[in-house]
Formats: C-alpha cells, structure tokens, sequence
C-alpha cells in the first residue's frame, strides 16, 4: 500500500497542478464574464434568501407602478396588455372604481390572498408598502437619493409625480396630455390609484412574460455563478497548495512526461506546432469573446480550445525544460544516419571504407541524371525555350555534371586504394596479436597509412625485444635457483655425514641419541625440500623434461598405492580406493606422475584427522580421466588462499611436516604432462583433482 | 680388507667425514683436495677405489678421471652436488664407474664403494666358459641354468617366489611386465590385487639387490605399465 501511494504521488500532485491552474483560469474567466456583465454589483443581492429583498424585485415593482400608471393616463388599457397573475396582482382604480385588473381578490388593504405575502398600495399621493402584515417604511427622512433608496415612487419631498411616472427630469419627454401636477396623479377623470401583490414564492406558469418568477430566475442563476466562483478559486488554491508542497513529485511526474516527449522526432513536434500556435490564437479569441459576449459557440470549443492549447504550450515548455538539447537533436535525419552507421558495422573496416565512397557517387547520381534528363528535355522538347541564354546556362550545367562524375570516380578510386591499404595495415596488427612478430612492412611510399606501418613495425620489435628480455631474465632466474641450490648442497652433505657418524658413536646417553636422531631428520628434511626448489623451478620455466608415453591411470594408482603401502597401513587413516577394473589410458610422464600422486598421498597422510578414511578415486567423465584424493583435514582450512602456490601451508603456524612445496610440485608436474590440477576445499574436506584427457592409442598398440 | 681408497674433494670437512666412515669399515684411506694431488696419489699401486668430486679448483674431476683413465683402470665413483640426468652421464661417459649425488646418504656412499671393490675382485673370478650365458646388468649377474643370483660377485638369498620373479625379469631383461603378468607367470593363477602382492615381494627384493632400496637401479617400476629389470652396461 505504502509503495502504491509512494508511485502514485507523482501523478497525484501533477494532476492537483492541472486541476488547480484550470480551476484558477475558469474562476478568472467566470469574474471576467461577471464583471463584464456586471453581475457583481447585485452579487449582494443574490445572496438575499427572499426575493423581495433584492434590488431588483423593488426595480421591478416601481417599473411596474409606473408602467401602470402610465396606462391609466393614457387611456389604452385593452385585454391584450393584461396578464393573469399568478405571481404578480395588480388592481388600477379612479375614484375608486376599477380601471383594469388582473384579479379579482385584490384590495388595498385587508387580507392577501392566498400565497402572497407583498402589498403595494398607491393612493394617488404616496405608496404604502406592507410585507408579511407589516408595513414596510421606504420613505425614510423623505428624501429620494438614488444611491440609497430604490423605491422610485412618489412621495418624496425632492420627487414629483411627474417625475416617477416618466423618469427622473424627464417632463421634457412626457406625452402625457395632462398638465403636471406636484403630487397627485390626477386624470381628466380623476385620482387613479393602484394596487399591487406580490407572491411569496413565484412559480412557472407558461403564459409568457412573468417578471417575477424571471426575476426569481435570474437571482438563482445568479446565486449558482456565485457558490461556482466561490468554490472554484477556493478549490484551485487548495489543488495549487497540494501541488507546492508535493513539488518535487510533480517534478519527477514532469520527467517522465518529458522522457516520453523526448523519444518523438524533432519534425513531428515542429509539425505539431503550427496548431498548437493556431490553438493558443483560438483560445484567447475565445476566452476574450467569452469574457465580453457569453457563450456564443457551442460549448464543446469552449472546453476543448483553450485546455488545448494551455497544456500543448506547457508540454513544449516541459519537453524543453528536461530534454534540452536532445529535443534538436533527436529526430528523423539523425534515425537514419543511426540506422545507416549500424549497418556498416556489418562489413569489416575497408568495406566499409569502399561502401562509403560507392554511397558517395551513388548519391550524386540522381542530381546528375536528374540534370540530364532536364537538359534533354528542354533541348528536345520545346522550341520556345530556345533562348540563347538558357542553352548555354544548360550546357554549363551538363559540364558542371560530367566533372562532377569524373571528380566522384577519382575520389572512389583513391579511397579504394586507402581501403586496400588499411586492410593491409589491419592484416599486419591481427598477425601481432597471434604473435608473428616479424612481418615487413609492405605498404607503398605514397600510402595514406606509411606512417601508421612504420610505428607498427616499431611496436613490432619492441614487443620481440621484451619477449626476449623475459626469455632471458626467466634463464636466468633458473641458473640462479641451480646455482645457490648446489651451494647449500655442499654444506648439507657434511651436515648429513657428520650426523651419520654420530649416530654410529656408542656409550651416549639417551638423550644425546635423540639429539643426533633430530639432526638426522632434519637435515633429511632439507635435503628433500632443497631438492624439491631446484625441481619446482625447473618445471615452472618449462625446463623439466617429460617423457610422454600410453601408460595405464589405474595400474598407475594402484602401483603408488601399493609402493606407500607401509605408510599407509602405519597410519590411523583407512584408505578407500574407488579404481576400475579396466584400463584408463593417458599419455603422461610415469615417473612424474609417480610423484604426483605420491606428494597427495602424502599429504593425505600427514594431514588427515585421526581414523578419517581418504578417498582415492578415478573415474571416466567426458573423455577425461578424473582422479580424486579427499581426506578430511586435521586442521581447519582457511577460507579462499591457493593451496598450491609455493609454500603456502594449510595452517601457517605449523613448524612440522611439509615444506609447502608439495601440492605446488603435484600441481606443475600434472600441467607439464598435460593435465590440470586444482584443489576444492569444503569445510573441512580437502580434495585433490587431477584430470587427464584420454588417450586415443589403443591397449594392443600400448602392448608394442 | 685392508685396501686402499682416494677420497677427492674440496671440502676438507666431507673428505674428513668420508674417511672416518671408510676407515670404520676397515679400509685405508689416502686424501687428495683437488684434481693435481689427485693425479699424484693415482699412482699408488695399492690403490683400489678413487672417490672424486667435479667441483674442484687446478683441476676439475672429470678431468682428473680421464687423466688417470689413461693409465688405470680401478674403479672411480663420482661425487657430484650436480643431480641432472645430463650431469650423470657426462660423468659416466667419461669413465667413471658410479655417479652419487651430494647430499648422499653416507651408508649408501659406503655400500657402494663396497660393490664396486667387490665386482673390481671377483671379476677376475669369472669363469668365462662356464658363465657365458648368464645374464649380467651392472653388478647384478645370473644364471638361468644354476638359477643362481650374484650381486657384486656374493649369492644373494632368494625366496622361492622371489626367485621367480627374477628369474623371470633376468631372463627378458629390460621387457616390461604388468603386475598381472608377473602374478600369473608366478603364482599360476589370475590376479586378485596382484599390485599389491606383487609389490611387496618386490620391496623385499630390492633390500636384498639394491644399494638404496628408496632409489633403485634395477629393479623397477614403469608407472602406469608395470615392473622390470634394468639392463644396466658395464664400462668396458
């Protein structure tokens, strides 16, 4: 759950990103049109839960007031200008008889009826208003200011009737016949006097125009584009916050946006921009004309043209920001040469060399047929292009070509023959890689490559002189070990002589003849470890001579057993040979072999735990002989060291038994007969494995 | 007893040690410590063996042995700290008699020098009729008639089976046979761990023939193959 979200927030805080930007735009667009259409000024109204409240309800009952006002001067009150009240009652009077009316219930005072709860009453001079029974002042201290009353209705001290039946200073304008009077309403016919309901909570009805309900409406919608811009801004903000805290994750939701940005070619991005500037036209365009007109196209522009192009420009900007240079450089022209490079890798170095220069000509083909067939053309097709001008521009083209072909056929040639060379030059470094050191240089003098030649030549006889060096150093690093091993030869035999005839002497005490018994071994000792040197030596610089012949593994391993038998029966171990009955042919050295074999029995003898059992073993495995000596160790192994290098011991503190030469000795004498040795160590088991290939002579041809 | 040896070395400690291990065994030792004393003391009549080192300052062994070639024909073993094969035959080639390699094992040194003066005796012995067909390998002869075994001239005492076995080695001297071979040649029957039958009459053998039963010279083993008899040449 933990690495889910963890995955996941990348894409969580980018998508908060867009959210929010988009959000913001909207808002910003939304209080753009609204300022545009000037909805903020009543945007307090909106807010007001009873209708009546509003602004605009009072503009309407005073339009209302005067419009019937205005009718009742005129006279022209007729059927079709009355509406049936559901939602608004009206009720115009003279003297107290009806005028016209679209109720019947309607009375300036007294009970409404049902579901209206607002009464205007005009008695000719001034307006009462009553709300829910109670009446509602509206006059104040008597006084009209436009900017704090909307009741624009007569009785005021600075209004005349006059000027609210026809607009503020607007007696200039008024068609009315009658004479103006200050405060009273009067006809011809006498005092007109209107009365005016409205209802609680209008309601629809389809007969047409119904101011209220419109009205009503319109606060809705109104209220609905208010919570909108609320909301959003709010909820853009709170997206924008997320996205600001949680930065770095949209940084990596941007990179792995811009690392699929990235793999598309230069061209098609270059294409794509053109609509992408098309978009970003359209959509300021559309978001000005929406700003200032409302939704005049269908909507779908709306929400698709200017998202578009938002976050078109934002990937390009992204794109840019991680991919940098790769952006321009990678694209369809650089694929091609991409592809072009990974198949000459197919063709050796100078026909790759010869194919280029083929390419080359080949390329220049189609430009130089292609002035050809024009040249013939307008030579042979038509007369009318015969100006003299545009022949002779035509026959220095045809020119300009054929040098072309002769320059491009000159270069292929000569890079045919650098091709050539370079083979040649490739041919003399594979040969000192193989190690014929002594080939002559055989290129050209005016060769692109005689330099090249001549410092391989030089790289040539220097690698032979320190072969030779080494050959010589490694001579004499053999004549060294024979050398000082003589030299301690000499002192050893009197060691040993004069032990001898101490061990000859009689009447010494015990301990004396132990003494000279210790001399004795030791100074055997160091002539068998001396010997042992001289002869790791001579193996290691190849200077051993092996005598190889057919002779029989098993018979070999039973020969050496048999030959240590007494060691091996004096010992607490007990020995598990594992030979077959059946020859095992391999051409080896006996007598190397011999001591091979011996050393690792030998060391199975001194270094076995107590009453373990050692196992000997050989076996046929895949045209091999395999032999295999394991015992389990006295001592513990150290971890990891080669037990055959020169005098590594098993456990270095040891001051007795071997010289650390013996499995290094087993180990060179097994290679200079041509098998391989190593040694596996498994906690405490050790094991020697010695592994001959098979010899293809047959048993009757071993019998000769 | 009572005969007379050269010891030739450089080192005057070893030809010390040498001497007391000879004088031990009963014979007389004259000591030289480089090539020119030896060629002087090679004259002496009495003289019977010449112990001689390579390495020597005025004149080297080898040299000194086919100087005293020239006028004597005793036998000369060579002591060399050299142990090549190459280094052997050289001293071989140049007349001497036996190559020991430094260190040697002083017993071994002693009992060599007591073949050689043995075969250096009896060899006057030899009845050239009578033993013409028997065979001979270096100090080794035998008769197949007699089925008698003589290492530097002294009968050898051989078991039953152990005289099989040499009998049948003597017989094809230097041939080759499997232990297998040997066994059912021997014991008439096939062979059931014949290696290590085998084996253990041949150890018992070699104490009797060998010099240095851990370094044999005749009697051998071919690894991998099986065992023989080495046909060694005497100098002539």
């Amino acid at each position: 759950m933990d690495t889910k979200w963890k995955k996941s927030r990348p894409a969580v805080s980018f998508f908060c990103f867009v959210l929010g930007v988009s959000l913001l735009v909207l808002s910003g667009l939304l209080a753009g049109y609204g300022a545009a259409h000037d909805y903020w000024g009543s945007a307090l109204d909106a807010l007001k839960r009873d209708y009546q409240d509003t602004a605009a309800f009072q503009t309407q009952i005073t339009d209302q007031l005067q419009s019937l006002r205005q009718t009742a001067q005129r006279g022209d009150w007729d059927e079709t200008h009355f509406f049936d009240g559901k939602n608004l009652l009206y009720q115009v009077c003279r003297d107290g008889k009806v005028l016209f009316s679209n109720t019947h219930e309607l009375s300036p005072s007294g009970a409404l009826p049902e579901g209206f709860n607002f009464r205007l009453y005009f008695d000719g001079e001034k307006v009462t208003v009553e709300k829910d029974g109670e009446a509602l002042d509206i006059y104040g201290d008597g006084y009209y200011r436009p900017e704090e009353n909307d009741w624009f209705v007569p009785g005021y001290h600075n209004l005349t009737a006059e000027d609210t039946l026809y607009g503020y200073g607007n007696h200039a304008s008024t068609q009315a016949a009658a004479t103006p009077t200050p405060s009273t309403d009067r006809s011809a016919a006498g005092r007109v006097t209107v009365c005016i309901a409205a209802a609680r909570e209008p309601v629809y009805w389809d007969a047409g125009y119904d101011p209220l309900y419109q009205l009503v409406e319109g606060l809705y919608r109104a209220r609905t584009a208010l919570s909108l811009l609320a909301i959003f801004p709010i909820a853009g903000l709170i997206c924008l916050a997320v996205y600001v805290v949680r930065r770095r994750d949209k940084a990596l939701a941007d990179q792995a946006i811009a690392s699929v940005t990235g793999r598309i070619w230069l061209e098609i991005k270059l294409l794509l921009l053109i609509p992408l500037g098309l978009s970003i036209f359209g959509a300021f365009f559309l978001c000005f004309s929406f700003v200032f007109f409302g939704l005049e196209r269908p909507l779908s522009t709306y929400l698709l043209l200017p998202p578009a192009a938002l976050w078109g420009s934002y990937l390009v900007v992204n794109d840019l920001r991680y991919n940098g240079r790769r952006c321009f450089t990678h694209n369809f022209c650089s694929a091609c040469v991409q592809l072009f490079r990974t198949g000459e890798l197919r063709y050796p170095v100078q026909r790759r060399l010869a194919r280029r220069a083929v390419w080359q000509f080949v390329s220049a083909l189609p430009f130089i047929i292609a002035a050809a067939l024009f040249a013939a053309l307008t030579l042979f097709g038509g007369y009318f292009y015969y100006y003299s001008g545009l022949t002779v521009l035509l026959f220095l083209c045809c020119l300009g070509g054929v040098a072309l072909i002769a320059v491009q056929v000159l270069l292929l040639r000569r890079s045919k023959q650098s091709a050539a060379d370079l083979g040649v030059l490739l041919d003399r470094i594979d040969a000192v890689h193989a190690g014929a050191l002594d080939q002559a240089s055989s290129l050209p003098e005016d060769s692109d490559l005689r330099q090249a030649a001549e410092a391989l030549g030089d790289i040539e006889s220097g690698i032979r002189s320190a072969l030779e060096e080494q050959t010589r150093s490694e001579r004499m690093k053999v004549e060294l070990i024979a050398n000082v091993s003589h030299d301690l030869k000499t002192p050893l035999t009197s060691i040993i002589s004069y032990a001898e005839l101490l061990s000859q002497e009689s009447g010494l005490p015990r301990h004396v003849q132990d003494y000279i018994r210790i001399l004795n071994e030791k100074a055997e000792r160091l002539k068998i470890m001396v010997q042992e040197v001289f002869e790791v030596s001579k193996a290691a610089s190849g200077n051993l001579p092996v005598h190889l012949e057919t002779l029989d593994l098993a018979k070999l391993l039973r020969q050496t057993m048999a030959d240590m038998a007494e060691a091996i029966e004096a010992s607490r171990l007990t020995f598990r040979p594992q030979l077959p009955d059946q020859p095992v042919l391999i051409q080896a050295d006996g007598d190397r072999l011999y001591r091979v074999f011996q050393n690792l029995i030998q060391n199975a003898l001194q270094y076995s735990l107590d009453g373990s059992r050692v196992y000997l073993s050989l076996s046929v495995q895949e045209n091999s002989a395999v032999v295999r000596v394991q015992n389990t160790s006295k001592d513990e192994l150290p971890d990891g060291i080669d037990f055959t290098a020169r005098f590594v011991r098993g456990d270095e503190s040891r001051t007795d038994g071997g010289s650390g030469l013996g499995l290094s000795i087993a180990r060179t004498f097994t290679e200079a007969c041509g098998g391989a040795f190593r040694v596996e160590v498994v906690a405490d088991l050790f094991a020697a494995v010695v592994t001959f290939p098979l010899s293809k002579v047959s048993a009757q041809e071993k019998q000769s | 007893m009572n005969e007379c040896v050269l010891v030739v070395d450089d080192d005057r400690e070893i030809v010390k040690a040498i001497s007391i291990l000879l004088e031990k065994e009963g014979y007389r030792v004259l000591k030289a410590y480089n090539g020119m004393e030896a060629l002087d003391l090679a004259l002496d009549p009495s003289l019977r063996l010449i112990l001689m080192d390579v390495m020597m300052p005025q004149l080297d062994g080898l040299s000194a042995v086919l100087k005293i070639r020239e006028q004597r024909n005793l036998p000369i073993i060579v002591l060399s700290a050299k142990s090549e094969d190459s280094d052997k035959i050289l001293g071989l080639s140049m007349g001497a008699d036996d190559y020991v390699a430094k260190p040697f094992h002083p017993q071994e040194l002693v009992a060599r020098v007591r073949s050689q003066l043995r075969r250096y005796t009896s060899l006057g012995d030899v009845n050239a009729a009578g033993r013409a067909k028997a065979v001979v390998t270096g100090r080794l002869r035998y008769d197949p008639e007699t089925r008698e075994l003589l290492a530097d001239g002294e009968p050898v005492r051989l078991t039953a089976t152990e005289l099989k076995i040499v009998d049948l080695l003597m017989r094809n001297l230097g041939r080759i046979f499997p232990a297998e071979e040997i066994y059912r040649r021997v014991w008439n029957e096939e062979a059931f761990a014949a290696e290590n039958t085998v084996m253990v009459h041949i150890r018992r053998i070699r104490e009797k023939i060998e010099l240095n039963t851990k370094e044999p010279e005749y009697l051998k083993v071919v690894w991998g193959i099986g065992y023989k008899m080495e046909k060694i040449e005497a100098r002539c």
